[in-house]
């Protein structure tokens, strides 16, 4: 099968002049590529190397939420069993006065 | 694979058979680009073509391959370790959200038990639960 190609005028000019096209056809489609490849890795290192630093931010500032709220939780634990034993108790004395 | 040439209207021909071009087509298409795309770009490149370039390339590939999986591993390590302490932070603040409420409640008989029974009333847990209260429901109207 023939593949027909509309080239630029550069392109053409220097298919016609003297260089081995068969010879580079095959190196020059992996050269293609391997750039090509390299732009989609350089785009992802990039894209990684602006996230990382981003999720450690979140990171510390989350464990510092996390860690009041946990602190949080625990007072109101302790207060809440607090409470319970002391409106028990004022509720006793309050219907011992009502009686 | 064969540059023959060019048609009467000035087009680059070039052959190949069946199993060269579904090879071409899968190569190009790993790099999203179309088989013309792809021999159009390589035509273009054949005279800056040299091995040195070639080693060049090849060698700054492996870099960004290496590079890329050294960012990847610890990449991959804290977003699954932030996913897991954003669940737990969810968890522990909907804990202390409805905690809170019942607290408040809480705080609230401590209060009136003690208006009832005539004693002192110690306001200092109060003004804490009325902060966690602002803090775990911030658009609380009270």
């Amino acid at each position: 099968m023939k593949i027909s190609l509309v080239v630029d005028k550069n392109t053409r000019s220097k298919l016609t002049h003297d260089v081995e096209v068969n010879r580079y056809l095959a190196d020059a489609i992996e050269q293609v590529i391997y750039e090509r490849e390299i732009e989609e890795l350089e785009r992802r290192i990039s894209t990684l190397e602006l996230e990382l630093p981003r999720m450690r931010a979140e990171y510390s500032r989350l464990s510092v939420l996390q860690r009041e709220a946990e602190e949080d939780l625990r007072w109101i634990n302790e207060r809440q069993a607090h409470l319970s034993l002391k409106n028990k108790e004022l509720l006793s004395m309050l219907g011992g006065k009502k009686k | 694979m064969k540059f023959v040439g060019f048609s009467l209207l000035g087009k680059v021909l070039v052959e190949m058979d069946k199993d060269e071009y579904n090879s071409l087509k899968i190569k190009a298409a790993s790099v999203g680009l179309g088989v013309e795309e792809l021999l159009l770009l390589a035509l273009s490149k054949i005279q800056d073509f040299n091995i040195k370039r070639k080693e060049d390339i090849r060698k700054r590939l492996q870099l960004l391959r290496n590079k890329l999986e050294e960012l990847s591993q610890p990449s991959m390590a804290i977003s699954s370790k932030l996913a897991a302490l954003r669940f737990k932070y969810f968890s522990t603040y909907s804990e202390c959200a409805s905690q809170s409420i019942v607290l408040s409640a809480m705080e609230a008989e401590y209060r009136s038990l003690c208006f009832a029974l005539g004693l002192e009333y110690d306001s200092t847990g109060a003004e804490k639960v009325k902060s966690l209260l602002e803090k775990y429901h911030p658009g609380l109207k009270r």
